[in-house]
C-alpha cells in the first residue's frame, strides 16, 4: 500500500560519471532518480548523484551527493496515481 | 528487479591448471587462470502467503550450459520487505569487485542498501522522497 502522498517513481543507475579514480582506482557513481510531491499537485523529478569514491565495505559512505531537479513544473510527474 | 554484472568475482580456475593444452584445441580457456566472469541477481517479491522475499544471486558455468544458485538472502523481517524495489550493480566501494546497491522506498523517504555477498546487508542512506522537499544526506547504519 503506498502511503498518501507518497510515490513509487524511482529508478536507481550506476556508471563511472566523473572518470575519477581513488588511490589509482576507478570508481562507479549512483544516480538516483525520484519524484517529490509539490503543493501544485505535480511530481518534479529529483536526481541525485551519490560519489563513494573513498568508501570501502567497512565504512559504505558516500563522500558527496550532488542533487538537481527539473526546473519545469511541466516536466514532472502527474500525481493522483496512488 | 534484477541486475548483472561480476558481483561475486569469482573465476573459473578448474580448467586452466593443464598448461600443455593449446588454447582452443579442446578449450579456449586453457591457458587462462581467471578471467571476470558475471552474475545475475535478483530479488524476488514475497510469492507466496507466510514467505517472504529472497534476493538471490545466480552464475553460469564455465561452458555456460548451466544456471545455478550462487547465494541468497531471504527477508524474513517485515521491515526488509518493500513493495517497490529497484537494483544496479558497480564499483562502489572497491574496484576489485562489483556490489548491488538496492533502491527502495521507506514511508516517504527512498533509502539505499549495498549488498554484496556474502554479507549482504548494508544500509548506504536514503536520500528524501515525496513528501519530504528536503533532501536528507546519508544516514549509515549497518546491521
Amino acid at each position: 500500500m503506498r502511503l498518501p502522498g507518497t510515490t513509487d517513481f524511482f529508478d536507481i543507475a550506476a556508471d563511472d560519471l566523473d572518470g575519477l579514480a581513488w588511490n589509482w582506482e576507478r570508481r562507479d557513481e549512483v544516480v538516483v532518480a525520484y519524484a517529490q510531491a509539490e503543493a501544485t499537485n505535480l511530481l518534479p523529478v529529483q536526481i541525485a548523484v551519490l560519489d563513494f569514491i573513498s568508501a570501502s565495505e567497512e565504512a559504505p559512505t558516500a563522500l558527496a551527493v550532488t542533487t538537481a531537479s527539473t526546473a519545469l513544473p511541466s516536466m514532472g510527474l502527474a500525481s493522483g496515481m496512488a | 528487479m534484477s541486475a548483472y554484472n561480476d558481483i561475486g568475482n569469482s573465476a573459473f580456475s578448474n580448467e586452466a591448471d593443464d598448461k600443455t593444452k593449446r588454447p582452443g584445441e579442446t578449450d579456449p580457456a586453457t591457458d587462462y587462470y581467471e578471467w571476470r566472469d558475471d552474475e545475475i541477481f535478483l530479488t524476488e517479491t514475497r510469492l507466496a502467503y507466510n514467505s517472504y522475499p529472497y534476493s538471490r544471486v545466480f552464475e553460469m558455468n564455465s561452458e555456460l550450459t548451466q544456471i545455478s544458485l550462487k547465494d541468497e538472502f531471504g527477508y524474513p523481517n517485515v521491515a526488509d520487505q518493500h513493495d517497490a524495489m529497484d537494483v544496479a550493480a558497480g564499483h562502489f566501494l572497491t574496484h576489485i569487485q562489483e556490489t548491488t546497491i538496492q533502491a527502495y522506498r521507506v514511508s516517504s523517504n527512498l533509502e539505499l542498501k549495498f549488498f554484496k555477498q556474502p554479507t549482504p546487508a548494508r544500509h548506504a542512506g536514503r536520500p528524501g522522497l515525496a513528501p519530504s522537499r528536503h533532501h536528507r544526506l546519508l544516514r549509515h547504519r549497518g546491521r
